[in-house]
This record gives structure tokens, sequence and C-alpha cells, in this order.
């Protein structure tokens, strides 16, 4: 392959669109030519500017504005009862009830909720090199990194002035589902994150110890939180606190 | 415990009661209808929360790159999901994440056209504004300010060029999902962000030398 055949699918190899044999021979052809290997370098380049490009603003008190208009408020249990509410529809807080109660615990049991499974990937974390797959301190790095690769838009908090700093996100598999994981850092111990949807009720934090490393688990904005760390008990408590003052997961 | 048709008839003198029967008539009439209505509405709703709702942070980003004013984007990505909600039923098999970044782009386009706040406008002066200290306040403003020129960098690309780039590198959607969202060929996706990666790079990396990339 030569520059000429090279370089009009050098924008389909870096976007991971060309099927293997094309992708081989483009790859081929960037290891001997400087000037190629250099236009797609600059690709990459480009693409983490965009990343870091944010609006700086968090989109969360919009979809929750958002959110309130147009879904029922049974799907949002801190939000009151509505005048709106009359006959039939007084059924639904009875539906919601309903799922709750199969979701909730089918919730608990998924995930690796037992937290052996959890600790079990915050010791993998920290073995070998894979602590994170996008390293960042930036939550507009990090965040975006997570589109398209789960299925839902996991919180990304800023801690860095409560002196828990982001290392960067991951993707780990907990209970055979891609989960993002946040690893944040306090002097030299880890904190993993694991964030799920589910658990649309708020629970508040409940606090474990296995093998030595604390759990926490928590729920709110219809996600299920879970931080694993050897940290002691109290300094985790303190991040699940921060963690979860709503000012956390805006703009700093 | 009352019979399955004793019970819809419970419920339709109830509807009728609170005023419903005449939308249940205007569907076609009679009790059973209004109660499989309902259930209809149920479903589609949780339909809506477990395939749709996951990307509404995508349509209100999304939007936000459309018309840069962040009031005119929460605007937009409302409509967007309410017509979303309206019309599961037209989605067909379709992704749900383009689908809904599809109809995202019309409610946007629809909004442009109607005069207010056209896409060549500057951004927004305050679309940064929000309480954005970051903790070391010069690497803060160091960083601020290289986000604020790439992201003025890609609001000067003209919106074919823009909506492209945004999709594939904020959305990470493949080029097959962009040719959906946008109408367009996928060979019209590729020349598009060829072009609006060839035009930003240069502008916030500079001129790349020999002309590549």
């Amino acid at each position: 392959m030569n520059c000429a055949e090279a370089a009009p699918l050098l924008h389909a190899h870096f976007d991971s669109e060309l099927d293997l044999v094309s992708s081989m021979a483009v790859e081929g052809h960037l290891e001997s030519c400087v000037a190629c290997a250099g236009a797609n370098r600059r690709l990459g380049l480009l693409r983490a500017e965009i990343l870091g490009a944010g609006f700086g603003d968090s989109a969360e008190p919009v979809l929750e504005r958002i959110r309130a208009v147009i879904l029922p408020p049974g799907s949002e249990p801190a939000k009151a009862r509505q005048s709106w509410w009359r006959g039939p529809w007084v059924l639904v807080p009875v539906a919601a009830a309903l799922l709750f109660s199969v979701a909730i615990p089918r919730w608990e049991k998924s995930a690796g909720r037992d937290g052996r499974e959890l600790v079990d990937s915050h010791l993998r974390s920290l073995v070998g090199e894979h602590l994170v797959d996008v390293p960042s301190s930036d939550r507009h790095t990090v965040k975006p990194w997570f589109q398209g690769k789960v299925d839902f838009a996991p919180p990304v908090p800023d801690l860095t002035a409560d002196g828990f700093e982001l290392v960067g996100g991951r993707l780990d598999v907990i209970d055979g589902r891609k989960t993002p994981a946040l690893a944040y850092r306090r002097r030299n111990h880890v904190i993993n994150v694991w964030i799920v949807p589910g658990g649309a009720e708020a629970v508040d934090p409940v606090f474990t110890e296995l093998d030595g490393f604390h759990l926490a688990r928590w729920s709110q904005g219809g996600m299920a939180w879970t931080a694993v760390s050897d940290v002691n008990a109290g300094e985790l408590r303190v991040f699940v606190e921060k963690l979860r003052q709503p000012t956390a997961a805006s703009p700093r | 415990m009352l019979s399955e048709g004793t019970s819809a008839q419970v419920d339709a003198a109830r509807a009728r009661l609170n005023g419903w029967s005449s939308d249940a008539g205007a569907a076609s009439g009679g009790s059973y209808v209004y109660k499989g209505r309902n259930r209809a509405l149920d479903q589609r709703t949780d339909d809506f929360e477990r395939t749709i709702w996951p990307h509404a942070a995508a349509a209100y980003s999304f939007a936000r790159w459309m018309v840069r004013n962040p009031h005119d984007a929460e605007d937009i990505a409302q409509e967007s999901l309410v017509k979303a909600l309206r019309s599961l039923h037209t989605r067909c098999g379709a992704s749900p994440r383009p689908w809904l970044l599809a109809i995202v782009r019309n409610t946007a386009l629809n909004f442009l056209t109607r005069g207010r706040s056209p896409m060549e406008t500057e951004w927004s002066e305050t679309a940064d504004r929000s309480p954005d200290a970051a903790p070391d306040p010069e690497r803060g403003l160091i960083d601020r300010q290289n986000r604020d020129r790439v992201r003025a960098a890609i609001g000067r690309l003209q919106p074919e060029f823009r909506e492209a780039l945004v999709l594939r590198e904020l959305e990470g959607m493949p080029y097959k999902e962009i040719g959906y969202v946008l109408g367009i060929p996928i060979g019209t996706v590729m020349s598009r962000l060829s072009r609006a990666r060839h035009l930003l790079a240069d502008e916030i990396l500079g001129r790349a030398e020999g002309g590549a990339a």
C-alpha cells in the first residue's frame, strides 16, 4: 500500500471502520511511512482536544428538569404526587412499587453485590497496569470516554477540591455486564467506584468490610453506586459523603 | 375477587367519572378500550425510559452543539424527547441513540429556520458562565482557555461539518449511525468528517507539514 492508497483510508482506519484486511494494510503502511504516521497521530491529537472541549457545565440539572416534565413522577420517588393524578393514574405508583420490589432485590443480587466480585475487581485494578483505560483528572475527558461503551452516561464527580484526585475511568466486566469504573486517589490509596443504572429509589450508603477492604453502596439519581478501597472507614465515609453531594457532579 | 370483566367495567366507570371517557370514546369506544389504552401508555413509558431516556444526555449535548445557547438547547432536547415518547412506535428497530438524535436534529433545524438564534451567530457569551472554578486556579485557567479555544473553533465550522464531527468525536458514533442521523450516505459522512477534521486541525493544531492529515 502506498500513500495515495492509504490517504483516503486514514480516517476510516482511525475510526475503526475498516475491515480487517484493509485495516492491516493501513497499519503496515503507517509503520513504514513517516508522513502518514504523522497524519494519523494528528487525528489522535485532534480527538483529544475535542474531547476536552466540553461546555464546562453539567447536563444533569437540565435532564432532571426535562424528566420531571415528561416522565411520570412514579418513576422518581423524590417528586411529590401532582394534582392531576386522579382515577386510574393512582395505579401507576402501585405498579412502580411492585416494580421496585422486584427490581431492587434483583439489582442487589446482581452486579456482584455480595462485594466479592467488586473487591476482586478492585485488586485486579491495582496489580498490573490496568487501573484506568482513560487516564485523566478532567471529568470532561473521562465522561465522554464512556459514551458508546456503555448504554448510559455515568456521572463523573470531581472531588479534587476535597482531596480525592480523579485518576481516570475504566471499563470493568462485573457479573457479565460492562460496568464503568472511576478511580480516585487519596494519598497512596486508590478508591474504585462503580456505577450502574438501577435502584431508582435513593438508598443511603451501607458500609461493609471484606478482607480488610471497605465497601460502600448506595443509590441515588437512578444509579447504584459502589465504592471499594483500602482507605480507612472514616475516610471512605467522607469520600462517599462528598460524592453524594449534588455539587460533586456539577462543574468546578 | 372481581372477575376480569367486572374490573374492566369498574375502571371504565372510574375513567368516565374522571372525564376520560371522551378520550376513550374517540379511540374507538367502550370500556375495554380505555383499559387497553392505559396499559399501552404505561408500557410505552416503560419502553421509553428503558430504551430512549438513557440517551437524553446525548440529545441535550447534541442540541447544545447545534444551537449553542444552553436554554434553546434545553428546549430542543425537551421537545425532542416528548416527540420521541409520542412516536416511539415508529422506531421500528432503529437503534435508539441515532433515532433520538435524528429527532433532535430535525427539531433543532426547525427551530433554527424559525429565525431565532441562527447557527452562524457567535457562541452565546453566557454559555460557559456556570461556576467553573478549578481547584488550581492557574491550571484551571489554562485548561479553560484551551477548552474555549477548541470549542470556538468547532463552533466556527459550517453546520454540516460540525454535526458530523460532533457525532463522531463526542458521541463516538459509527459512520452508519451518523449517516442515519444526518440522512446522508456513508461516503458523504466520510468526506464531511475528513473536511471537518482538516479545517479544525489546521486551526487548533496549526497547519500540518506537507498538508497531511
